[in-house]
């Protein structure tokens, strides 16, 4: 890589500066609404709700089910793509790939009130259900990344000696990571989003101002939960983003 | 006696679904130090062949040997760690740095850190790339021709007794790749490995191969020996076929003009004077008209006749013809024949290193060359140049 | 149009395929209705989206600009856009804000992928239909957009899909379509009626889902050009 010239100064300076953009975005949402809330008169409902233990509460239990959604999905789907994208089961990934695209249009509010309907109400089940709305999308972005990776670097690998789990590992994987990566986040995104829901199925989360103010008709509540859960979903992807980039391998 | 590196011995390969196999019982000894090149029409089997020495490929039946030791059935990923490997698409691990990808095998054998940083930078420099530029850098940064030396510098990396390069310079240009084969024989000439080497392009094969296999399809052996032998004498159709209609001018490409029997000229210097030149004309033995002045380095400068001498006019460096084509005695026939074309002459005058005159040849000692050079030619070839005797430049010039 | 309330003894024990034996008819009506909050909201955002990457494609900023907006409107959760929208006071809840929500989802496909097939045409073909003095319009309507339209069109039918899923939450803010079920089966949750209701629900959405991914596949042969196919 060349040294930034005088003429790429500018350039430079305008893609740090959006590294910030959306940091800055969320935080001036937020600050909006926390001047907007400071002017209003809560009234019993409200103040019941909008009180500052009881958002990081909800907070805490939304990320809480992300978190834990996220982990088993990449625990499960991870290496099932990789078995999948094996030689010995070459004849199981076209269908596989085909249902992972057909699979877009299943509702995740449908998927949660099953859940729920079948094996009962609450965190647990919530969890399940989040693991497995956002599974295909890490599925089919780990099988598609290991077989965008170049067959002749494979090739030359094993020429030169390297076992096949050396190669999965040091090789194909590495290669794979800003695909995976790629779904990765659009999982987070979309289990943020699904955690929205449970609130219908008792599990708790930042849905819970939404539905209290649908419920009770109190706008003040509906915009604060939307708000906030709008701000964290944009706060998940951009740290997604940013550990999309740095973990990405260099020299690709 | 060099010894035998690797010996195939009735290797087959069938695959699944097919009807005929790839290869076919064949048997093969590579020697030691030699670059044998696997040749033939697509589908005959050479890469595969290859790829079966270094067991890619398992094969269905025959023995494999290196080093004499039967390599069969032994453990294929260490086998491939004392088998450098170079392919036409290169495959450099794009998220490694160079150093990072000639260091894989090194690590693999687990060396010292030391050493397989010496080891990088010596094969960097051995490659022609200078290695505090490079070692750092990732492939994206390089270009086709950089990228391929580096695949041969990480082939080498481990100082594997034997390659495998399968059309490593296939995908470059012609002009670097010409550069790269040339660097690349020069880097053999002092590492002396065992290579196979895996083309389609007979010419490439002439230029790099010890010895050419030529193969035709299931792998079966049509003829292997030197690249001379193989041009002199075809062993069949299908190899005259394939070596193609410039046979006979590649020939030309092994013989040298040292080894030829040059034609002698009366000669005088070009500061001479006219009556000295005049005399040396006429004491020549056969009375062949034309004298050759040369400068006082004894390089050739300018054919005149006797007449051209009695025009007093005319000033010494403008007499007669200049002499237009010149040769080294290390050249090749086939360089001779360039150079003869190129000047629009018949013949050309021999030159030493240092440019000295030593004699010259001429057109129809190309074609009277090798085998029938010793059996003189058939004589209506000498007969008709008779005819036009005398001349110089444009036109044949005959002792 | 909501169902008659049912008898107790009606909702115990009846299983999904009683309820669908039954109901059917009650069924489609809400399919019917999906089925076109979907299209609508496809129409008009694919009148924006590929308007908008017409406009944008040959500027790098303004497309980054789009691309930018229209993805952070994809990061917003589907409960908390539905919510805010409801609550601007001239949408109120049901059709509207399901209909403004889906369109701002469905604009990010349609945009990129118009600007990807745009930017996609081989720049040879463009070259030779400016040189042919073809003006930049009829270049980008007789040349560009033909040549883009698979590419384009696949866009179209990534949108279709993620929001007939996401048209289902609707009924929280009482949308229409087959969300209506599956909220009343959430709210029967204490008998098996309920399991019916929701498993309805969603079997409609999923089977709506390969229905119109059917009819694009059927689509897109006729739409696409002969020649480039």
């Amino acid at each position: 890589m060349t040294m930034a010239t005088h003429s790429d100064r500018p350039a430079m300076a305008f893609r740090l500066g959006r590294y910030f953009l959306m940091p800055a975005f969320i935080a001036a949402v937020c600050a909006s609404l926390f001047v907007y809330l400071s002017q209003q008169e809560p009234d019993r409902i409200v103040a019941q709700r909008l009180n500052f233990d009881s958002i990081v509460d909800s907070t805490l239990r939304h990320l809480y089910l992300v978190g834990v959604s996220t982990v088993l999905v990449i625990a499960i789907a991870v290496p099932l793509g990789i078995l999948l994208t094996r030689p010995f089961a070459r004849t199981l990934t076209p269908p596989f790939v085909t249902v992972a695209n057909t699979g877009q249009a299943v509702p995740s509010f449908g998927v949660i009130v099953l859940f729920a309907l079948t094996l009962g109400f609450g965190v647990r089940y919530a969890i399940a259900a989040l693991t497995i709305y956002a599974f295909l999308p890490v599925l089919r972005n780990t099988m598609v990344g290991l077989q965008q990776v170049d067959p002749s670097v494979i090739e030359a690998g094993r020429g030169m000696g390297m076992s096949k789990r050396a190669v999965l590992a040091k090789i194909e994987l590495p290669l794979a990571v800003p695909v995976v990566l790629a779904g990765v986040r659009t999982a987070l995104v979309l289990n943020v989003g699904t955690a929205t829901i449970v609130t219908l199925t008792d599990a708790g989360g930042l849905g819970d101002i939404i539905n209290a103010g649908l419920v009770t008709n109190r706008t003040l509540l509906v915009v604060t939960g939307g708000v906030l859960t709008a701000a964290l979903a944009l706060l998940v992807d951009y740290i997604a983003a940013i550990a999309e980039n740095v973990l990405r391998p260099r020299g690709l | 006696m060099t010894e035998t590196m690797i010996r195939l011995e009735g290797l087959t390969k069938r695959f699944p679904g097919q009807t005929e196999p790839a290869v076919e019982g064949l048997t093969m000894d590579i020697l030691e130090g030699e670059i044998v090149v696997l040749v033939g029409p697509s589908g005959c089997g050479k890469t595969t062949t290859m790829k079966l020495i270094n067991r890619l490929i398992e094969p269905t039946s025959g023995r494999i040997f290196l080093e004499g030791v039967d390599i069969t059935r032994s453990n294929p990923d260490q086998l491939r760690r004392r088998i450098g490997y170079v392919i036409q698409q290169i495959g450099l691990f794009p998220h490694m740095t160079i150093f990072e990808n000639i260091a894989t095998v090194p690590r693999m054998l687990r060396w010292e850190e030391d050493r397989i940083r010496r080891r990088v930078d010596e094969l960097l420099d051995m490659v022609g790339m200078d290695p505090p530029r490079y070692r750092d850098r990732y492939p994206k940064e390089l270009s086709g021709g950089q990228r391929q030396r580096v695949g041969v510098a990480r082939a080498l990396s481990a100082d594997p007794p034997v390659m495998l390069m399968d059309e490593p310079f296939g995908a470059i240009d012609p002009i670097t790749r010409e550069r790269l084969q040339d660097e690349f024989l020069r880097i053999q000439s002092e590492i002396r490995k065992t290579i196979v080497f895996v083309t389609h392009d007979i010419d490439e094969a002439i230029k790099m191969g010890d010895r050419i296999a030529i193969l035709r399809e299931r792998s079966q052996i049509a003829q292997y020996d030197v690249p001379e032998v193989i041009l002199a004498n075809p062993a069949d159709e299908f190899v005259k076929d394939f070596i193609g209609s410039g046979a006979a001018l590649k020939r030309l490409g092994f013989s040298f003009v040292q080894d030829l029997e040059l034609a002698q000229w009366p000669t005088a210097r070009i500061d001479d004077d006219r009556d000295t030149m005049l005399r040396a004309i006429r004491r020549a033995l056969a009375n062949r008209g034309w004298l050759l002045l040369l400068d006082d380095q004894r390089r050739p400068r300018r054919w005149v006749t006797a007449r051209d001498l009695q025009r007093a006019d005319t000033p010494t460096g403008a007499m007669g013809q200049e002499v237009k084509a010149v040769v080294p005695s290390e050249a090749t026939l086939a360089d001779a024949l360039n150079e003869m074309i190129r000047t629009q002459s018949s013949f050309a005058v021999v030159v030493d290193a240092s440019g000295a005159y030593r004699g010259t040849i001429d057109f129809t000692v190309v074609t009277t060359t090798g085998d029938d050079a010793a059996a003189g030619g058939l004589p209506g070839q000498a007969q008709a140049n008779d005819e036009q005797a005398g001349e110089v430049g444009g036109r044949s010039l005959r002792p | 149009m909501p169902n008659p309330p049912l008898t107790s003894h009606e909702r115990n024990g009846v299983s999904f395929w009683e309820y669908l034996s039954r109901n059917w008819d009650d069924v489609l009506l809400l399919t019917r209705d999906h089925a076109t909050i979907v299209a609508v909201a496809i129409a008009i955002s694919t009148a924006i989206g590929v308007g908008l990457g017409i406009l944008t494609y040959r500027n790098q900023t303004a497309r980054t600009v789009v691309l930018q907006i229209t993805g952070v409107f994809l990061t917003i959760p589907s409960f908390a856009l539905y919510a805010l929208l409801a609550s601007v006071p001239f949408l109120g809840i049901g059709g509207k804000p399901v209909v403004i929500a889906l369109t701002m989802y469905a604009l990010l496909p349609i945009i990129r992928n118009t600007v990807a097939g745009l930017l996609g045409v081989d720049s040879a073909i463009v070259e030779s239909a400016q040189g042919m003095g073809m003006g930049r319009w009829r270049r980008l309507f007789r040349i560009e957009l033909p040549l883009a339209w698979p590419v384009v069109i696949t866009g179209i039918r990534v949108s279709t899909l993620l929001i007939i899923g996401i048209a289902a939450l609707g009924a929280v803010v009482n949308g229409p379509g087959l969300g209506e079920l599956i909220l009343e089966g959430l709210n029967n949750a204490t008998s098996p009626f309920g399991l019916a209701l929701a498993l309805a629900g969603f079997v409609g959405v999923v089977a709506l889902g390969i229905l119109f991914d059917a009819l694009f596949f059927l689509l897109t042969p006729l739409t696409v050009p002969r020649g480039i196919k």
